[in-house]
């Protein structure tokens, strides 16, 4: 019991970092229905960019982590203005594929300017860890969901009560009717892509303290995994990635735990095939439906 | 003066001209209807009015100023808001903020405020519903929470396309007495309908469109009238 509860709050703090990643993969699908698959490199910019600052800069975690934040919401935004909105009346298919070509530009210019090796993150929080029980919680874990509960807290006053987040509901509904409104739905969705994407620095810091390193690629596997955590969710829904994300993170610590880490990455995709043949529209997924 | 004048507008969708030159005007004060067939370019015609569709050339006056090139928040802002076909509303979203979007470009809390009073005067059934998700209401309702939504623009000119579209006869009724209404409290309107017999009723005066080209147009009576619009569009 001891162990399957200290491997809960292992996978709670996984968790927290895919749903956060989650967040962006989501909300760009809900309103422009393209997967940026690019997403889990902003992950990785956030990474460097707080480190570049906390290395050579000395600030500290709050101001590294603000500062990543609005660096990978500013190259969201310019990812989107740049490769996608040229393409958002061809078809999917092509938006996809520049999407996978994004991610290849950022992976290696990142790799062309900062170097392909792995580099060791700086102290930023401290390592101290308390005993609740049986169970050992290091500040790190402590951090990480308290950061992450708060920005989802933040992220659904925004979606659900201002008019801004009003604009993306009314634009992922029905973009035509939208502009109809007078709602601008260039502006809407860059500011979608500001959101998902300063949420995505905010995981890439937080993982780089967690697990002490990174490296250019560092945003791949985490950045599928936490597609299949939004797809899990119901892609397009909000509370269904976060749902998603701590899922999959409790799954993979799990599995490491009781079965072997060499599964760890299987069992992700294992669920993702699962929820696509089971309940393909996820688990809160909108049954699209329509009155006539 | 007229309110809106369309003088010789082309439209294109590629290669497809679907507008071929239309002329017409609407006056402030007046129910101008806009009857036509299936594909005779009713639809597109607007959407480039409001701005949704690109216009491609003649000019288009709304208020003494050209809206050629004109983006939909600036004709919404001018004061010309739409009802789309098939309605449009916002599902997942509740009927109160569906309205509430109608109203996204003002500031005036005060007006707007009023505004939603009429409105739920105006549709008693939507302020029983006002916390339900929008998906959950009839075709008819709707078709009112699309008007409400619209209304709530505080237009000048209101469009209205198809507002009768897959609603029983009582409810078609209903909304075009609604329409009514609207126009007697001060805001004009050009509807675009298929049901040319209720919409020529309720008409100041009408223009028949036949594959994107006004073929007649004359006050609403007139129309009912002429024995090509019986023949072709009254079942008769």
């Amino acid at each position: 019991m001891t162990a399957f509860l200290q491997q809960l709050v292992n996978g709670l703090s996984l968790g927290s970092i895919y749903a956060l990643i989650a967040l962006g993969y989501t909300m760009v699908y809900g309103i422009i229905k393209l997967i940026n698959f690019a997403h889990g490199d902003i992950y990785m910019l956030g990474a460097y960019c707080a480190f570049l600052i906390t290395t050579y800069c000395g600030l500290g975690f709050i101001p590294a982590l603000l500062i990543s934040m609005i660096f990978c919401g500013v190259v969201g935004v310019l990812i989107e203005r740049i490769a996608y909105k040229p393409l958002r009346h061809a078809t999917r298919i092509t938006a996809l594929i520049t999407a996978i070509g994004v991610s290849y530009v950022l992976e290696y210019a990142t790799q062309y300017i900062m170097g392909s090796e792995v580099r060791t993150y700086p102290k930023l929080l401290t390592s101290a860890s308390f005993h609740l029980g049986p169970v050992t919680i290091t500040m790190q874990q402590v951090y990480i969901f308290v950061i992450t509960v708060i920005l989802m807290v933040v992220l659904q006053f925004i979606v659900q009560k201002t008019k801004m987040g009003r604009a993306m509901r009314a634009v992922s509904v029905d973009e035509d009717a939208a502009r109809l409104m007078g709602i601008d739905v260039d502006k809407t969705i860059s500011f979608t892509f500001l959101l998902g994407s300063a949420l995505a620095g905010v995981a890439g810091v937080l993982v780089g303290i967690y697990y002490n390193s990174i490296n250019p690629l560092m945003g791949m596997t985490p950045g599928l995994k936490a597609f299949i955590a939004a797809v899990f969710g119901g892609i397009g829904s909000i509370p269904g990635a976060m749902i998603g994300g701590l899922f999959i993170g409790i799954a993979e610590t799990m599995v490491t735990a009781y079965g072997s880490s060499l599964y760890k990455d299987a069992i992700v995709y294992i669920i993702l095939i699962l929820i696509l043949i089971l309940k393909p529209a996820g688990l809160l997924g909108k049954n699209v439906r329509e009155k006539v | 003066m007229a309110m809106l004048e369309i003088k010789d507008l082309h439209v294109h969708y590629g290669v497809i001209e679907a507008l071929k030159g239309i002329s017409l005007e609407v006056n402030e004060g007046e129910i101008v209807a806009l009857i036509g067939a299936n594909g005779a370019g009713k639809t597109t015609m607007m959407q480039s009015i409001s701005g949704i569709v690109k216009k491609t050339s003649g000019d288009v006056m709304f208020l003494n100023e050209s809206i050629m090139k004109a983006n939909p928040k600036h004709i919404v802002e001018m004061g010309l808001t739409q009802v789309p076909e098939g309605r449009r509303i916002f599902t997942g979203m509740s009927v109160y903020e569906n309205l509430m979007m109608g109203a996204f470009l003002r500031k005036d809390k005060d007006g707007i405020k009023r505004d939603y009073e009429k409105v739920c005067e105006q549709f008693p059934i939507l302020k029983e519903r006002m916390n339900q998700d929008a998906s959950t209401l009839s075709g008819g309702e709707q078709q009112m929470l699309a008007m409400g939504r619209a209304l709530m623009a505080k237009p000048k000119l209101l469009l209205l396309d198809e507002p009768s579209m897959g609603l029983a006869p009582i409810l078609v009724k209903e909304i075009f007495n609604i329409i009514e209404e609207i126009n007697k409290a001060g805001t004009t309107v050009l509807l675009v309908e298929q049901n040319a017999k209720m919409a020529l009723s309720i008409a100041h005066r009408a223009y028949v469109l036949e594959t994107g080209k006004v073929v007649m147009s004359g006050t609403g009576e007139e129309l009912a009238k002429s024995s090509d619009v019986q023949k072709a569009y009254l079942g008769g």
